[in-house]
């Protein structure tokens, strides 16, 4: 039997107490001394690992480390500790699949890939994070996002104007009524936009700030279904608090189908350096289990799945050299041993603007190097990184990341590394100073006639090109 | 041994990243006679320079920062002890509370900031996260800090860096302290328009700007 989430959160109750510095120092030196023993080193010339055997010993790092450090209970102040026995017999039980995303003909599973898999990833589209200026731009760029044949779900972003989206003259705060309003009124949007479309039963993901406004989400009707994904898991550098913790509780009660674990590192934080960051995400994404409200009958029905994520201390992009690195590694380690299907950041978060070529170069790095390494689902929102301005986001970013995601697949990892390493030389010196701003969604469509301008389109079919220069093979369907 | 030779012993001993290391060097270099201001600006000062570009090239991380923050609050610390009340007044580069706003539990970029203020031998109160208005004024009044950080990451959030300065002018104290704000969604532009006197678009650019706003203080 796999240990309960109810048993893991009781542990945050009754494990020894210890300050957060010292687990954070703790994990820094757990870290450092595993990779020390097993000789990892970063090379920077490396962005996408090919070594098979590096992976699976970060993986038994990842696992020792899992052992060694277990989570960090922000509000109960403790060190909660798992046994290897109790790990083990989660992946024991991982069946390689997780099933329930959506409904009807829109429903889609994801299954557990490795490197080169030609199994296509699901993609979640729609810039995540995004904000919009109106209710009438959001449902637009929901609705074109929705209708691309390459976007198997679609992930919200939050109306926040100018002007204020309240009754024209209130703005949205977290842990404020305004909202649970106001993030309950945005799902009522991608629920309206996936009908228009003809996709009802297509999955939305959306995520307030709070547990109670993601609680509120849940309406069968209007807004978040038990077949949409919907929880919380373990927080930057396996740390666990209530308010993710509330949200796999509803979770279970819900009888949502997708529960996820979740590992996390940043690069340059306590998860030290390229080298030792993947260990770090692998001990977060097999101590989360605990923590994902999967038991084992859910797991036997609908299977339980992993989410891997890097941030960079200073560069905002998840397609600085580093962060792919420490991406990709992290995913063949945990796909090469364990049955968990993987949902990796390839880069949702560019720091270039939409309409640019930088931002197509960024992402396209980001999820070559993440489908390539064994990712089963990728959000392809394309929301540039926290500094993401009002409307400056268009459905055509979240088509080309949806149409790179599934052109990736089937690609091996040598392959994709060139492909990454030329990308990168065509960016890479713009990631901290001198990126585009980019273009707002008006710029770049006709809103009236919900196409895209001419000029941006042509742009697009010239990126592609480039892109298919490089050795991307786009398919058809998806165009 | 030379003057020279102490002050570059102190400046690695930040680099050993070793409180016990760095309390030895300051004491070496009192016994030997060197002015401890000076102990302090041209050598373990120098050693949180080299951490700090180490830092800024990925080539060291937070945890660094944080034991190099401890190794100087050791020495300096020792040569505290051996000089005048106003010339550890000199040492002083000032006093900070800081904190991630109410409702926001993104605190790693704070950290950052927090340790490299610290490293560059700020006083720093942090607050951690989720921390509310009140509380971190009230800090503010009882350390008499020079400057009050406050840090947000969601758009959802960033209005409670707002929520500080109405606080402060509510009790008629804002002209005490200096606002700094700064986190993902924010802008310099946000800074201006809530009133607030110093934006860091990053740690290191945050560390900057609160040197600068004290020597204009």
């Amino acid at each position: 039997m796999v240990l309960t989430f109810w048993e893991a959160v009781e542990r945050c109750s009754t494990a020894p107490r210890m300050e957060e510095r010292e687990f954070n120092m703790k994990i820094w030196k757990t870290v450092t001394a595993l990779a020390k023993e097993y000789g990892f080193e970063y090379d920077p010339e490396v962005v996408v690992p090919t070594d098979g055997q590096l992976a699976d010993e970060v993986f038994e790092a990842g696992l020792k480390a899992a052992v060694e450090l277990g989570v960090y209970s922000r509000d109960t102040q403790r060190n909660v500790r798992f046994t290897e026995d109790e790990i083990q017999e989660f992946l024991r039980a991982a069946t390689g699949k997780q099933s329930g995303y959506g409904e009807g003909v829109d429903a889609v599973e994801i299954v557990h890939r490795t490197p080169g898999s030609t199994v296509e990833p699901v993609v979640y589209g729609a810039p995540q994070t995004a904000v919009y200026s109106t209710p009438e731009v959001a449902y637009k760029i929901y609705t074109l996002c929705a209708q691309e044949p390459s976007t198997d779900g679609i992930w919200g972003g939050l109306v926040i104007g100018p002007p204020p989206p309240i009754e024209g003259k209130y703005e949205i705060n977290a842990n404020h009524p305004s909202e649970i309003y106001q993030y309950r009124k945005e799902v009522e949007l991608m629920r309206k936009a996936i009908t228009a479309v003809g996709r009802p039963g297509m999955f939305i993901r959306q995520n307030a700030p709070t547990a109670q406004a993601t609680i509120a989400l849940a309406d069968p009707e209007f807004g978040v279904r038990p077949t949409d994904p919907m929880g919380g898991n373990l927080f930057e550098e396996l740390k666990i608090d209530w308010n993710f913790a509330n949200r796999t509780a509803f979770a279970i009660a819900y009888h949502t189908r997708v529960r996820w674990s979740a590992g996390h590192a940043f690069i340059g934080g306590f998860s030290g350096g390229p080298a030792t960051a993947p260990i770090v995400i692998v001990a977060g994404a097999l101590l989360g289990l605990f923590f994902s409200g999967a038991d084992d009958e859910h797991i036997k029905e609908y299977g339980v799945s992993t989410r891997v994520g890097k941030t960079h201390n200073r560069i905002k992009s998840r397609a600085a050299r580093s962060c792919i690195y420490v991406g990709s590694l992290a995913c063949q380690a945990l796909v090469r041993n364990t049955r968990l299907p993987v949902c990796a950041q390839g880069c949702d978060h560019p720091v270039a603007g939409a309409g640019t070529a930088q931002f197509y170069y960024e992402c396209a790095a980001g999820e070559i190097a993440s489908v390539a390494s064994g990712s089963s689902a990728n959000p392809s929102g394309g929301a540039r990184q926290f500094v993401c301005p009002t409307d400056h986001v268009s459905p055509l970013e979240s088509k080309w990341m949806g149409e790179i995601l599934k052109a990736s697949a089937g690609m091996s990892l040598e392959r994709a590394r060139g492909i990454v390493e030329t990308l990168l030389s065509r960016y890479e010196d713009k990631l901290e100073d001198g990126y585009p701003e980019g273009y707002t969604f008006q710029q770049m469509y006709d809103v009236e006639k919900e196409k895209v301008k001419p000029e941006f389109e042509r742009f697009y079919t010239h990126m592609k090109d480039e892109l298919e220069d490089l050795g991307v093979r786009f398919k058809e369907r998806y165009a | 041994m030379s003057e020279e030779s102490i002050l570059k012993k102190l400046a690695d001993s930040i680099l050993s990243f070793d409180e016990e290391v760095a309390k030895a060097a300051a004491q070496e270099a009192l016994d030997a006679g060197v002015d401890p201001l000076k102990a302090l600006e041209k050598g373990l000062k120098v050693g949180i320079d080299v951490v700090g570009d180490k830092f800024s090239r990925d080539e060291l991380f937070l945890p660094h920062l944080l034991m190099a923050a401890d190794a100087l609050n050791a020495a300096v610390s020792v040569l505290k002890k051996n000089i005048p009340r106003e010339a550890v007044e000199k040492m002083r580069v000032g006093t900070i509370v800081i904190a991630t706003v109410k409702d926001d539990i993104h605190d790693v970029g704070k950290n950052i900031v927090s340790a490299l203020l610290s490293a560059s031998g700020f006083e720093v109160h942090d607050l951690g996260k989720d921390v509310n208005v009140a509380l971190i004024v009230d800090k503010a009044v009882a350390v008499d800090a020079d400057i009050i950080m406050a840090s947000a990451l969601m758009t959802t959030t960033m209005r409670r860096q707002k929520g500080i300065i109405e606080e402060l002018e509510w009790k008629g104290i804002r002209d005490q302290f200096l606002v700094m704000v700064g986190g993902g969604p924010t802008t310099q532009e946000w800074a201006v328009e809530i009133g607030a006197d110093g934006y860091g678009k990053n740690a290191a650019e945050a560390v900057a700007v609160a040197k600068k706003m004290m020597e204009n203080k």
